[in-house]
């Protein structure tokens, strides 16, 4: 069955799963909506409890 | 999230003996690379004795350097990243990470023993034989316990993007170790694996090539998206950008594999699916590599100050060389004259020193003393110095072996105006020795840095201070 | 999907999930066909299991990690078939466990090595390499002049056709005394290892070194059986083309 489901679904099409996964990642990442939230995660390190302010 | 929670305690015994054997097993590592390069340069160091052959010390090599200065590196600034970046101390304790580490130090050096006695596999960068390779497996899900604990038990809401490129190592590692090792005992030090020909060589190469995609690439790139950031002190270029470039870089990676088999008996479509994804898998690398230099933007002038960040900035410069090379050797144009030669060779050091052992040094530079509990390094000047030595060395290697590589290919296919082959096979192996030589003096300039970092460390954990350290200290700048 | 990367990485589990999902496809599209399709492994006759002596052979060829320098596949392209010899086919490494083909020539590929030297220039090579090739930068291998361990040879045939190899029980029966068969028959004499294993490289390889016991099987023996064999078993000469093509 996955035999089956490899060679007749996946196989074929990979170049579309590919590119919608991949936009769909872009888009999520890159939604004007998401900048601020996302942006600031990258301070995470800089905030470290054990080392002087 | 507020800044004002209280300090966590963090389990730091077993980082710093990780970070120990990391700087150990290095050094170790690479004299053995140096030994075999000049063994191909003067045979007589083969020594005619069984333990000592080229065939049984490469291995040696290769696990000395991926697999305990590497897995050691990883070891030690993933269970250090992933505390300071959850604001939790480590899942287990200090008791469980011990367990890791002698877990994991045993674990090499019954593979480097195994090997010089004659147990292998057969199978490049997988030669443990299958008691061993169990033995791994319990210690790698012992890790697994560890750092996803840690990361469920944090105060810290989202999972910060290094954490994310260690865990797919981690991950991934374990699929790929248990994949490529399913092998039926004869007795404790031979067994034959499940697969044969060209499904063995399938998933033989699905390992080899996922071992660099995400030991020495996923597991380095976490080290860089925390080390690079903090040792410029400004978050990262683009947080978007990491998460782009993390699942690309984690898809893409996994169908690279067939290139090591191009026009070898696997099948055109598998060859041809290899091709196209090491070509695609460009675009992420550069993305990854992008996003690490701009980090410094604003900040260039620490590359002029701080070797420990010319140490991190370097090792990015080389991940986009060889990510660059690497999708270049996987055309099939190209391969057809760079496979099986010395170009093949060049390219894996100038990823494994330039990359994977450049973003090391410039980690341990800066974790040490923290670990320690000191400023800084004993002598940013011999950071420096070890910094010199250690890139004319690479730049000696691969150029030694860009030209022997080449010129391997190009004798190997060369026909004289009669039309018959020019060279016999013996004559393009003389022709190298030049090239193997100038090879194994810069593996030597490299150790030689190495020993430079060791002396440092030495100091700095003994809490010395170079008198010219001191005296930038007191003068008041960094 | 996307809307729920939030949880991908604020949950722990769900990246699991999703790393996973992510690179197990990969493996699947590329590993599974490879089990499934017909064409993967050209049907040509002649490749058949190695004789308990060449398996031998075989582990000490692994053992001594020939695979760092030597390949044993040859690509299709008009300078490597001139040098070494018609280019591989998936067939004539179906047996192996685990393949050789190896990914660097240090030393020239041995897909093709079988008959191409006596059994007398293969041990001299491999006692000193640059006794009969001055310029060769491969390792001398004296410790080969050791008897042979092959008291567990049976075992090792058992496990092979576990994992695929078409052992007949008969052959595993007579797996130690075929050891001893094919060593210590003459060339040109017509043993019962010969009539299970065609194309055996009958003798005693190491017979004119001074250092080996002539009575016992030496790994010597074995090692040089095994590249005797390399690349001999199909007879292109009676190939169809059109059934190898890539």
């Amino acid at each position: 069955m996955l035999v089956g489901f490899v060679d007749n679904v996946l196989r074929p099409f990979w170049v579309l799963w590919v590119i919608m996964i991949f936009i769909g990642i872009v888009f999520y990442a890159y939604r004007p909506k998401n900048k601020q939230r996302l942006e600031e995660y990258g301070n995470i390190p800089l905030r470290d409890d054990n080392e002087e302010r | 999230m507020s800044i004002n929670t209280e300090a966590t305690p963090y389990c730091e015994d077993a980082i710093k003996k990780f970070a120990i054997a990391a700087v150990f097993w290095g050094v170790v590592g690479f004299l053995a690379g140096d030994f075999i390069a000049l063994q191909l340069a003067f045979p007589v160091l083969n020594l005619d004795l069984e333990w000592t052959s080229f065939g049984r010390l490469r291995p040696v090599h290769t696990s000395a350097v991926i697999f305990a200065f590497g897995g050691n590196v990883l070891l030690a600034t993933s269970l250090y990243i992933v505390q300071r970046t959850s604001r939790a101390s480590l899942f287990g304790g200090e008791g469980l990470s011990t367990v890791v580490f002698w877990g994991y130090q045993l674990f090499i050096v019954m593979a480097a023993l195994s090997y010089v006695l004659g147990y292998s596999q057969g199978q490049e960068y997988a030669e443990p034989e299958w008691a061993i390779d169990l033995f791994l497996t319990v210690v790698w899900v012992l890790y697994l316990i560890v750092f996803a604990g840690t990361i469920m038990k944090r105060k810290e809401p989202h999972i910060y993007v290094a954490n994310w490129f260690f865990f797919a190592m981690i991950l991934t590692i374990a699929m790929l170790h248990l994949g490529n090792n399913l092998a039926i005992p004869v007795s404790l030090t031979k067994s034959y694996n499940i697969f044969g020909g060209v499904q063995n060589a399938m998933t033989q190469w699905w390992y080899g090539h996922n071992a660099v995609g995400f030991f020495l690439t996923a597991g380095f790139l976490g080290i860089m998206y925390y080390f690079v950031p903090k040792r410029a002190e400004r978050p990262v270029y683009s947080y978007r950008l990491s998460i782009v470039h993390f699942w690309a870089l984690i898809f893409l990676y996994i169908w690279a594999g067939p290139h090591h088999l191009h026009y070898t008996a696997l099948p055109d479509w598998a060859q041809t699916l290899g091709m196209t994804f090491s070509i695609m898998l460009w675009m992420p690398s550069w993305g990854g590599m992008i996003n690490g230099l701009m980090t410094l933007s604003g900040a260039w002038d620490k590359l002029r100050t701080d070797p420990v960040m010319r140490f991190l900035v370097s090792s990015v410069a080389f991940y986009g060389m060889s990510t660059f090379e690497g999708p270049m050797m996987s055309i099939k144009a190209v391969n057809s004259l760079s496979h099986y030669t010395d170009w093949g060779i060049g390219h894996v050091h100038s990823g494994a020193l330039g990359w994977v052992a450049f973003v090391s040094f410039g980690a341990l530079y800066d974790l040490i003393p923290k670990l320690w509990g000191r400023k800084e390094v004993y002598s940013l000047k011999l950071v420096g110095v070890h910094f010199w030595v250690a890139t004319i060395g690479i730049v000696l290697y691969i150029t030694a072996m860009w030209i022997s590589g080449i010129m391997q290919g190009l004798m190997w296919r060369a026909y004289d105006s009669l039309g018959f082959l020019q060279y016999s096979f013996i004559e393009t192996v003389e022709a190298m020795h030049p090239y193997y030589v100038i090879r194994a003096l810069g593996g030597l300039l490299f150790v030689v840095g190495s020993l430079v970092m060791v002396y440092n460390i030495y100091k700095t954990i003994k809490g010395d201070v170079a008198d010219e350290a001191y005296a930038s200290a007191t003068s008041g700048a960094r | 999907m996307f809307k729920h990367h939030a949880k991908i990485e604020t949950n722990i589990f769900f990246m699991a999930v999703g790393i996973l999902l992510t690179i197990v496809v990969g493996g699947l599209v590329e590993v599974i066909p490879l089990f499934s399709i017909e064409s993967t492994i050209e049907k040509v006759d002649g490749v058949r299991p190695y004789t308990p002596l060449e398996l031998a052979g075989r582990n000490i060829y692994i053992r001594e990690g020939c695979y760092n320098c030597h390949s044993q596949m040859i690509r299709p392209f008009k300078d490597e078939v001139e040098r070494y010899g018609h280019y591989s086919l998936a067939a004539e490494s179906k047996y192996d466990h685990p393949f050789q083909w190896g990914s660097k020539r240090t030393g020239p590929d041995l897909a093709r090595v079988g008959g191409k030297y006596t059994d007398d220039w293969q041990v001299r090579h491999l006692i000193n390499p640059r006794d009969v090739v001055p310029g060769s930068i491969m390792p001398g291998y004296k410790h080969l002049t050791r008897p042979l361990d092959y008291a567990d040879i049976a075992t090792h045939l058992t496990v092979n056709r576990m994992v695929g190899v078409p052992y007949t029980d008969a052959q595993i029966a007579s797996a130690k005394k075929d050891v001893e068969e094919q060593v210590f028959s003459d060339v040109g004499s017509s043993p019962a290892v010969l009539a299970s294993y065609p194309k055996a490289s009958l003798g005693k390889a190491s017979i004119g070194l001074s250092t080996a016991n002539p009575k016992v099987v030496t790994e010597m023996d074995a090692l040089v059986a095994y590249l005797q064999v390399l690349g001999t078993m199909v007879d292109f000469k009676t190939v169809d083309d059109k059934l190898i093509r890539r």
